[in-house]
């Protein structure tokens, strides 16, 4: 993982105290970070920058997002 | 051009994009595409046209025609049944577009998001228009040609809360700090930029589905960006809490970035046949000069600059060089000489040949309009527009602070309406200038507003130019008393006595305008340029030279400094000074007709005689250009100075083309240079 600007500290603070939220930033050129860049899978703004080819990895993420905080929701909705 | 090989052109917009925010980026690294498409390609400043008003700017970018030629004024219009008014729509376009000429040469074109283009027109390609980024389902197939795409492509666009908070923290890193309760800046920004990623997600999807010789993508996102967040950019402007700065300062740089994020992928798309041309209509004010939060809501136009961005790239265009004197008007001419079309004698802009690869002659033809009409895929009858459709994008504009709410006199509100852009038409009739033209239009404004300022100091300023002098006086005497001590009254009254011999009291009048004036760059090229009229240079240096301490990009006061340098027989500073304001702004016949006398001065004839000819090409006193390049064509080609001649005599006959404006203006022989 990598880190670039100090506007970022925020970020991986957070990220670190909640490392499921996949705070990721785009990488324009090899080299070049636009903010955080996770290893593993572009940021979701590059996703929204990559036009029509990003949009549905972005919706298949929210969708994927949306069903883990359902999940997380049902699972706490039964412990109490 | 050589056309052995399919040309394509890729045209990207910008809204607002501005060197002064980029330059800064691409030093650190943070525009990367961008950086890579100036990266043997061509840059330089694009200068817009007035009033700086989007619609009107994007509508000559796809002319290359003003507003008077293309018919669009402003941002609304009344509705053609009379209940209201809406988003200015492309049926009220007068002219041909660039993609209705391509259309009727069997060319295609895919355009996505331009500017009044509502209603799409049957073009050969595709047309998304504006509006279809904002329509409501039901009636999207409406603002999009053919519409048998609009339902997929309505699948692309992205709604701002599909937007996640990740998507936000590059431009808002503390968003987590934020009650959106009591802050809705974040939600504009989402607003915006999924906007811009609807616009990038249709944009690719059609470039790689659709076939096309011109790609046209407009995004506003800049412009939008900045009316809202430009005030946070840093360094803190007074006004702005340190909390608010805090929060939002990275607002501007992460909208920058994410343009290059979506260059960055336009530009994956595009082989090595496509010549890529990235223009802004006009630049946004983001250093010291920034207006106050409090003005930009008041006056979003005055948060405008002069100087938008020009890049270009491609096979057809050289590489690393520099464009100067290039104005909004010059793209349409340059993507037809791209494609190897003739260029309308009726266009006001030029082709930019002199960044292109091969030497190329221009081709024209007289004008399209009313050429192979049938085969241009224009509107054939005005569309209906649905008020609830121009509801939604008025309330947007309404939110930027571009027009006032509707009132709940729909008349009134038509009324006013049609009166502010009558006003853009007479502010688009001056920029050139055409006071002939404006004159009834100001006339009729202000018998239906007696007490419209602008109107009467415009009037005012019209009659100057065309020395009606005794109309000025009775008229600015209807001013309040303020204004008429104001410098820009001033400095009019001291036009007005020099016109009328009256030389100290001319004097009288400037100096009174010095010291009441609110000192901003303008109003030190009108005091300088006043003082020049007094022929008081070392007053009239200062003006230009702290005008330039304001405005560094300032070919008015470049252009002041090089009378002063003739004045004072300083001809090669007077060059100097003269190149680099036709490199700011090419139409200028003045600072050309400058450089031509002091390139006459130096010595250097065959550059003076290319000056004295810009100069005239662009309408400068053309009696007296006439008459000298007689003189200095005589000894080194007698029949260019024959046809200098003959020009003398055509112009000495007698106009009979009683249309013509131009011979109802008076004759007012400028500076001879023989007076330097």
């Amino acid at each position: 993982m990598k880190t670039e600007a100090a506007n970022e500290t925020d970020l991986v603070q957070n990220l670190a105290t909640n490392p499921r939220r996949h705070v990721l930033f785009a990488e324009s050129t090899p080299g070049t970070t636009f903010g955080l860049v996770c290893d593993s899978e572009p940021s979701s703004l590059a996703l929204l920058a990559a036009g029509v080819a990003g949009l549905a990895a972005r919706n298949a993420r929210r969708s994927e997002r949306i069903k883990s905080l359902e999940a997380t929701k049902a699972e706490t909705q039964t412990g109490s | 051009m050589s056309q052995s090989h399919r040309r394509k052109v890729l045209l990207i917009g910008w809204d607002a994009a501005d060197w002064e925010m980029i330059n800064p980026l691409l030093q650190s690294g943070q525009m990367p595409a961008l950086a890579q498409l100036l990266n043997g390609g061509v840059r330089g400043n694009l200068v817009t046209i007035q009033p700086v008003l989007s619609p009107m700017l994007w509508t000559s970018i796809a002319t290359g025609k003003r507003a008077d030629k293309h018919g669009i004024f402003g941002f609304t219009e009344p509705l053609s049944d009379g209940t209201g008014i809406g988003p200015v729509r492309s049926t009220s376009r007068k002219c041909k577009a660039i993609w209705n000429i391509l259309s009727q040469n069997g060319l295609r074109s895919n355009i996505v998001g331009w500017f009044a283009s509502d209603p799409p027109e049957p073009i050969d390609g595709v047309m998304v228009t504006d509006r279809f980024l904002v329509t409501p389902k039901g009636s999207m197939a409406n603002s999009v040609y053919p519409s048998a795409l609009a339902s997929s492509l309505a699948e692309l666009r992205v709604a701002p809360d599909s937007l996640m908070a990740e998507d936000l923290l590059a431009f808002i890193p503390r968003l987590k700090e934020l009650d959106l309760k009591f802050d809705d800046r974040p939600l504009k920004l989402a607003r915006r930029l999924a906007k811009a990623a609807s616009v990038q997600a249709i944009a690719t999807a059609l470039i790689q589905s659709e076939p096309w010789d011109l790609m046209a993508v407009y995004f506003d996102a800049i412009d939008q960006f900045g009316h809202e967040f430009m005030s946070y950019h840093p360094p803190r402007m007074q006004g702005i809490t340190e909390k608010d700065f805090e929060l939002y300062q990275h607002v501007m740089t992460g909208c920058y970035r994410f343009h290059d994020m979506m260059l960055h992928v336009l530009l994956q798309y595009i082989d090595e046949q496509t010549n890529v041309i990235l223009v802004s209509d006009h630049g946004y004010e983001c250093g010291h000069r920034r207006p106050s939060l409090e003005e930009a809501k008041k006056n979003p136009e005055g948060c405008h600059r002069s100087f938008g961005v020009a890049c270009l790239k491609g096979t057809d265009v050289k590489k690393n060089e520099r464009l100067y004197g290039a104005t909004i008007l010059d793209v349409t001419p340059t993507i037809l000489t791209l494609l190897g079309l003739p260029v309308g004698g009726d266009m006001d802009g030029r082709p930019w040949v002199e960044v292109l690869r091969e030497q190329v002659k221009v081709e024209r033809i007289f004008s399209w309009e009313g050429v192979g009409d049938s085969a241009a895929r224009m509107h054939t009858s005005e569309a209906r527009q649905d008020p609830a459709e121009a509801a939604e994008a008025i309330a947007q504009l309404v939110e930027l602070g571009y027009i006032a709410p509707p009132s709940k006199d729909t008349q009134e509100t038509i009324r006013s309406t049609i009166r502010c852009n009558k006003i853009s038409l007479v502010r688009a009739l001056i920029d050139t200038p055409r006071m002939a033209q404006a004159v009834p239009l100001l006339q009729e404004l202000i018998s239906q507003q007696t007490d419209d300022e602008w109107c009467i100091l415009t009037l005012a300023r019209s009659y100057l130019s065309l020395r009606k002098l005794k109309e000025i006086r009775p008229l600015l005497e209807t001013l309040s008393p303020k204004l008429q001590h104001s410098a820009q009254v001033q400095l009019m009254l001291a036009e007005l006595a020099l016109a009328e011999g009256n030389k100290p009291q001319a004097i009288s009048h400037v100096e009174a305008a010095s010291a009441n004036g609110i000192l901003h760059d303008r109003l030190f090229n009108q005091i300088g340029r006043a003082f020049l009229q007094v022929e008081r240079w070392q007053e009239a240096g200062d003006c230009f030279r702290k005008s330039l301490e304001t405005e560094p990009d300032n070919p008015v006061a470049l252009d002041g400094l090089a009378s002063i340098h003739l004045a004072e027989g300083e001809w090669e500073n007077a060059v100097e000074k003269s190149l680099e304001a036709v490199g700011l702004v090419h139409f200028f016949p003045e600072a050309h007709f400058h450089l031509a006398v002091g390139l006459e001065r130096c010595g250097q004839t065959r550059e003076a005689i290319a000056a004295y000819e810009t100069a005239l090409g662009l309408g400068y006193w053309p009696a007296g250009l006439h008459r000298h390049l007689v003189e200095l064509y005589r000894p080194i080609d007698a029949e260019k100075s024959n046809q200098h001649k003959l020009a003398c005599i055509r112009l000495a006959r007698p106009t009979i083309y009683h249309a013509d404006f131009k011979s109802k203006l008076a004759d007012e022989p400028p500076p001879n240079p023989q007076a330097y």
